[in-house]
């Protein structure tokens, strides 16, 4: 285990000179550039940042949807990038929950059975896979649109699912991609509503990206990227 | 896993049209590929029935090493041989026969046949060859044409003769002595075997004996019918003991050419089989990737929230499977109707031997069938279904390939 990790247990998430470099033809384009950061556990940290300066590509790299050029990601005292494919994607399943901006919801399943789409590919019991949906459907306020299908949800109700998806099995902490850039100011208020709800009931870890201004004023830590490096690392008391 | 089947299911119905599509495309190469087959076994089996309804019946009894040349002084006894098949219950019928070669004569040409004796009531038991003479063209050994012979359409017409003409039919007797004795054509039998047709007479044993110099109870060949043709190979073996110095052969010993016919049929079929389902696999492949590329946000998403790529993989391949298993049951299922339709009615493929040549299959050695009964057997369908399951995985491979990398 790491040596941080073991001094501080609340620490979930490190990174280490943490640089990605793309390359887009002949020129080189560095999407983080040695960013050092850590999350603690029971954060509502927002990662801002104009557009192109490395947002999404900081979240990936934490979430071990990307391989970085150099430099290390911890989660939970671990070194994900030591991990083979096989390992990452059980190690997402079972410590990292995602909200996407798109595409977040299986369309074929109702908003019952996506929610209780990680804990049944964790091989979670019927009967509580059952319980924490029914408990999650009363959190976010959708428990009448149980049996429906995404199809038929508005893009907030989809959200607010794939939030109830992600923490559904409660993992170390949640990664949300813009999880309100599609949504117009009332379900953008509803979803950051929810999800400060849930970070404070089920002291779940948020970790976000946006350059919503109503996000930012939500979180209670806002790190600031501008060119794949860290300008700002504010906290606030809200 | 639960979800992963449940998941595959339920995209069936996602895109209805594309499934509904796809079902109709695998349902018809299956309907087809099945059809195909059973026509094959329906030929193949009207052809074998030929043989046995009119050439070689289940079994035939011959003398030890017989020559292909019809020796006449080669014969067996008749009582020994109705001793040993009384004593074999499974033979239902048998027919005494005498062979030789011939010259058949008129006063303006000669052609050289099979002389074969035989006695009406017992041919008729082991062979329908009366049953090809139509009855403006005399009988079978019927009408009370004195010293009648029975000989082929194709025969007359080079002979020039017509029923009751008159015909000299030479041949050596046991003793190697000529014989010229006149004959009535009593009968003009047309088989679908051109060969046999040009080669094969018939004559009433009593009319043919006194001429062959052979002691009473000569026979040289014996035809058999058995009471069930699976039984075969048994009843041939119980035979054989009864009578040790006796050649007893089976239909398709008798004619080689039917073994060969039999393997040509299995390669035919193997080939058409093969040939469907590479087309059919790339087909699917095709509708697969289009699918599955359509899809590749959501299976990325997949992977990313812990979806492993063999759950992907998995899902994709059931997905399919159900897919084709529906499509090949529908298939199997038309197939099934259409060969019960027509293995009663037949499929009339006169058209094929209309013209002068027949496209050549009128001078074919072994016997042309005018009507295909359609013939489909279990392992047929468990054969298919089991290339349709096989296709439609390997047609997931790429795919899945495509989207996991």
């Amino acid at each position: 285990m790491n040596e941080l990790t073991e001094n501080s247990k609340s620490i979930i998430v490190r990174t280490d000179n943490l640089t990605k470099l793309f390359l887009d033809g002949k020129s080189e384009i560095m999407a983080t550039d040695s960013v050092n950061l850590t999350i603690t556990s029971g954060e509502f940290t927002a990662v801002v940042g104009p557009s192109g300066s490395g947002k999404t590509t900081l979240l990936n790299l934490i979430g071990g949807l990307t391989t970085p050029t150099s430099g290390k990601v911890f989660v939970n005292g671990r070194d994900i990038n030591q991990l083979t494919d096989k390992e990452l994607v059980n190690f997402r399943l079972h410590n990292i929950g995602f909200v996407f901006q798109f595409l977040n919801l299986i369309p074929v399943l109702t908003v019952e059975e996506n929610i209780a789409f990680i804990m049944e590919l964790q091989g979670i019991y019927k009967e509580q896979r059952v319980a924490r949906t029914t408990e999650l459907l009363k959190l976010i306020g959708l428990k009448d649109r149980a049996n429906s299908r995404p199809s038929t949800l508005s893009g907030g109700q989809k959200q607010r699912v794939a939030v109830a998806r992600a923490l559904a099995s409660k993992p170390l902490f949640i990664l949300a991609d813009e999880p309100t850039a599609n949504l117009d100011t009332e379900a953008a208020e509803t979803l950051l509503d929810t999800m400060l709800l849930l970070n404070e009931k089920e002291k779940i870890t948020f970790l976000f990206s946006t350059h919503d201004p109503r996000v930012m004023n939500k979180a209670r830590r806002l790190i600031t990227l501008e060119d794949g490096r860290i300008t700002k690392d504010e906290t606030y008391a809200r | 896993m639960k979800i992963v089947y449940k998941m595959a299911f339920r995209n069936l119905f996602r895109r209805k049209g594309r499934s509904t599509l796809l079902i109709t495309i695998v349902a018809t190469a299956v309907f087809a590929a099945s059809f195909v087959v059973a026509l094959g076994n329906g030929f193949t089996d009207g052809i074998f029935r030929e043989y046995i309804n009119i050439q070689t019946s289940h079994l035939q009894i011959h003398v030890n090493n017989l020559s292909e040349i019809n020796d006449v002084s080669k014969f067996m006894d008749k009582r020994m041989i109705q001793e040993a098949l009384n004593a074999v219950d499974e033979v239902e019928s048998s027919s005494y026969r005498l062979k030789t070669n011939s010259l058949v004569s008129t006063a303006q040409t000669s052609v050289g046949l099979t002389l074969i004796g035989v006695d009406r009531g017992d041919e008729i038991k082991v062979s329908s060859i009366y049953s090809t003479i139509d009855n403006c063209e005399g009988t079978f050994f019927e009408s009370d044409v004195v010293r009648p012979i029975v000989i082929s359409k194709r025969s007359a017409e080079k002979l020039n003769v017509g029923v009751k003409s008159r015909i000299i039919v030479s041949f050596q007797d046991s003793s190697g002595e000529i014989q010229k004795v006149l004959f009535r054509v009593g009968g003009l039998f047309q088989t679908n075997t051109k060969s046999f047709d040009n080669m094969t007479a018939f004559v009433q044993n009593s009319d043919l004996m006194p001429y062959l110099n052979l002691p009473d109870g000569a026979v040289h060949e014996v035809a058999i019918i058995v009471n069930d043709l699976k039984e075969c190979d048994n009843i041939k073996q119980k035979i054989s003991q009864l009578l040790p110095d006796h050649d007893v052969k089976k239909w398709n010993e008798v004619v080689p050419i039917i073994d060969l016919l039999s393997a040509w049929h299995g390669l035919a079929t193997f080939l058409s089989l093969a040939i469907f389902f590479i087309t059919l696999g790339f087909s699917l492949t095709n509708f697969i990737l289009m699918s599955v590329l359509e899809r590749k946000g959501e299976f990325r998403m997949l992977n990313k929230v812990g979806m492993c790529g063999r759950d992907i993989g998995a899902m994709i391949v059931i997905e399919t499977l159900f897919t084709t298993l529906i499509a090949a049951l529908t298939g199997l299922l038309i197939s099934t109707i259409a060969v019960l339709i027509f293995s009663k009615s037949g499929i009339d493929i006169n058209f094929l031997f209309e013209n002068e040549s027949g496209y050549g299959l009128g001078t074919v050695i072994c016997p042309v069938v005018t009507h295909i009964y359609p013939v489909i057997n279990k392992m047929d369908f468990v054969n298919i279904f089991a290339l349709v399951t096989v296709v439609s995985i390997i047609a997931t491979i790429s795919p899945i390939k495509k989207v996991l990398k």
